[in-house]
């Protein structure tokens, strides 16, 4: 049930490793390799959840360096959409393991073809975004920056809330407090 | 990794590619952000169930008491009656229990008000268990989201001991109860073992004056009958962790357990008033009584019984004698620590007790030649042993000493049975 995830990781390195080989940037080309290999090694074991997520920030920083250096940001951003539905493919092949082989066979399928879905989605948008000749000034860039990121961080919080709590000393009733003291 | 922390990762690298893009001023980075911001968007999409209200979970069980060995058949039925999902459930399994058949975790979706039901057979070992509840995974329309939750069910099965069925075995109490059962009285009456002659009384039946007696000594004797009653038996379960050594995998006070629960249900189907008396963990007293009721009494007991270490019970001789009818018959069963057992024992049989000692041999579960220290070390305890049981049969304690490679029935007919008695 990993080969899909692990093949969307490799497929990911291997635009961001040709992309900065394309740059002429052989040390990112290489580092994209190595961290590539180890990504794929990690989601095809049973090694811990978080150097799945660690690799991914460092492949994101690789992806950044990258486009910085002179890569084709088209390659960069199928690196990018394939190595994150390749991370979340991973982790629900570990969250999926204990089903039997038969659901779990049924369920990557469509979970596959959901992230290709979505990904390639991403790349249109992405496409389009880089061919649409857009001038802004600094001011208005940082303005409309801030307020993706406000609705963002309101959607966040619309979805999850926060974490559930019990309520603080001073919010619990004096009556209560004086009946636990007793 | 679930949901939140899906979408924390999600969210903090488009922030930071945002953050990075617009400080630097280029869209490339910017570009790079897009992938994340839609998977984000995909984690935030209404349309996915986390409650657990959304679930009625119901468990069946086809027995809730069963006897070792005996497999349980468990139904898990989860209904949706939230949105369309697929659902994955995972039945919490505790330790102790395996699975024999059947699925315990499935992967399907569910439409709403449809049902997703796990049949399996579990093999448990004795003891009290507790099937606590099951874990439900919920994915959204897109499987990108997922949801775990948590749904209690509690369901409760006890394991009783297996016990096995006994020959009848020969007890001899001091004293006994008033009613007819069938332990020898050692006083004459009415039964079917001679017991000796007296001189006849006004009201004697005529058909039990011994004629010969009479023709002899020309005067009127009837033979009597030793008459045949219940008795009280107490059964004491040695459950301290210091005489129950594990030498190999088998467990040694499992096989206690079992003889217990074979003579304590041999004693009570023979009509005798029988009580418990686990020592080791606490004083486990089971009031003695007769019947159906005592014996799934003594069985629960037995059920939850373990082996504890505590300084209290280190040895033997806190065993409350109030408990037990005096001069009536005690089953020990204890694997024997050492001479301080012996001597309680002792102290037990003078006070008038007749008293019967089991002693599983945890020895004959050990294979021999591992190594020709350890046999050496067996041998030393095993000749401890021997010395111990030899002192006990001295001072009239029954001694079985049981090879547990062997069922208890036979240990029990060879030393106690009337045909082991009249071989030995």
């Amino acid at each position: 049930m990993r080969t899909g995830p692990c093949m969307l990781l490799a497929s990911g390195t291997t635009a961001l490793a040709a992309s900065a080989f394309l740059a002429r940037q052989d040390a990112l080309g290489l580092s994209a390799v190595f961290l590539g290999l180890l990504w794929t090694l990690i989601a095809a074991s049973d090694v811990s959840q978080r150097a799945l997520t660690v690799i991914l920030v460092l492949f994101m920083a690789l992806c950044a360096v990258t486009t910085l250096a002179g890569g084709t940001p088209h390659l960069l951003t199928a690196a990018a959409a394939l190595g994150l539905f390749g991370w979340d493919g991973a982790l629900a092949a570990r969250t999926i393991s204990p089903f039997p082989i038969a659901d779990r066979r049924r369920f990557a399928g469509q979970h596959l073809l959901e992230a290709l879905a979505l990904g390639g989605a991403s790349l249109g948008l992405s496409a389009l975004a880089l061919a649409t000749p857009l001038r802004l000034g600094f001011s208005a860039t940082l303005a409309l920056g801030l307020l993706s990121l406000l609705i963002l961080g309101l959607g966040v919080r619309a979805t999850l809330g926060p974490p559930a709590r019990r309520p603080g000393r001073a919010l619990r009733p004096l009556h209560r407090r004086l009946a636990r003291r007793r | 990794m679930l949901r939140r922390g899906k979408l924390t990762v999600a969210a903090g690298l488009t922030l930071a590619l945002v953050v990075v893009g617009i400080s630097l001023r280029s869209g490339g980075i910017l570009a790079l952000a897009i992938p994340f911001l839609m998977y984000t968007g995909a984690q935030l999409a209404p349309g996915l169930s986390r409650r657990g209200s959304d679930f009625l979970v119901t468990r069946r069980i086809e027995r809730d008491r069963v006897e070792e060995g005996v497999p349980l058949h468990v139904t898990l039925n989860v209904e949706n009656r939230g949105r369309p999902l697929l659902l994955g459930l995972a039945e919490r399994i505790p330790a102790g229990l395996t699975v024999s058949d059947g699925e315990t975790t499935a992967l399907r979706p569910l439409k709403s008000g449809e049902k997703l039901t796990l049949d399996y057979t579990l093999a448990a070992p004795r003891g009290e268990h507790v099937l606590p509840g099951t874990t439900a995974l919920a994915f959204g329309p897109l499987l990108m989201r997922e949801a775990e939750s948590f749904l209690p069910r509690e369901s409760r099965v006890l394991v009783l001991p297996h016990a096995e069925r006994l020959e009848k075995i020969e007890i001899r109490p001091r004293k006994t109860r008033v009613y007819s059962g069938s332990v020898r009285a050692n006083v004459g009456g009415v039964g079917t073992d001679f017991f000796g002659c007296r001189d006849y009384a006004p009201g004697d039946d005529v058909r039990r004056i011994n004629w010969r007696v009479y023709a002899r000594r020309d005067a009127l004797v009837v033979n009597e009958y030793e008459q045949e009653r219940i008795a009280d038996v107490g059964v004491i379960l040695d459950a301290r962790d210091r005489v129950n050594l594990r030498l190999s995998q088998a467990d040694p006070f499992a096989y206690s357990v079992r003889a217990a629960a074979s003579l304590a249900i041999h004693f009570l189907e023979e009509g005798n008033r029988v009580g418990l008396l686990i020592y080791g963990d606490c004083l486990n007293w089971t009031y003695p009584a007769y019947g159906r009721v005592q014996r799934e009494r003594i069985l629960d007991a037995l059920a939850s019984a373990r082996t504890a270490d505590k300084v209290v019970f280190e040895d033997l001789r806190y065993i409350p004698t109030r408990l037990f009818p005096s001069r009536s018959q005690l089953v020990v069963v204890s694997p024997l620590g050492d001479q301080d057992d012996v001597e309680v024992l002792g102290t037990l049989r003078a006070r008038g007790y007749q008293i019967i000692l089991v002693a599983p041999d945890g020895f004959s579960l050990e294979r021999p030649g591992e190594s020709p220290e350890r046999d050496l070390a067996r041998r030393i305890l095993r000749l401890k042993r021997a010395l111990l049981l030899s002192t006990l049969a001295e001072i009239g304690v029954q001694v079985v000493d049981w090879n547990l490679t062997q069922p208890f029935a036979r240990a029990a007919a060879r030393f106690l049975g009337r045909r082991g008695r009249r071989g030995r």
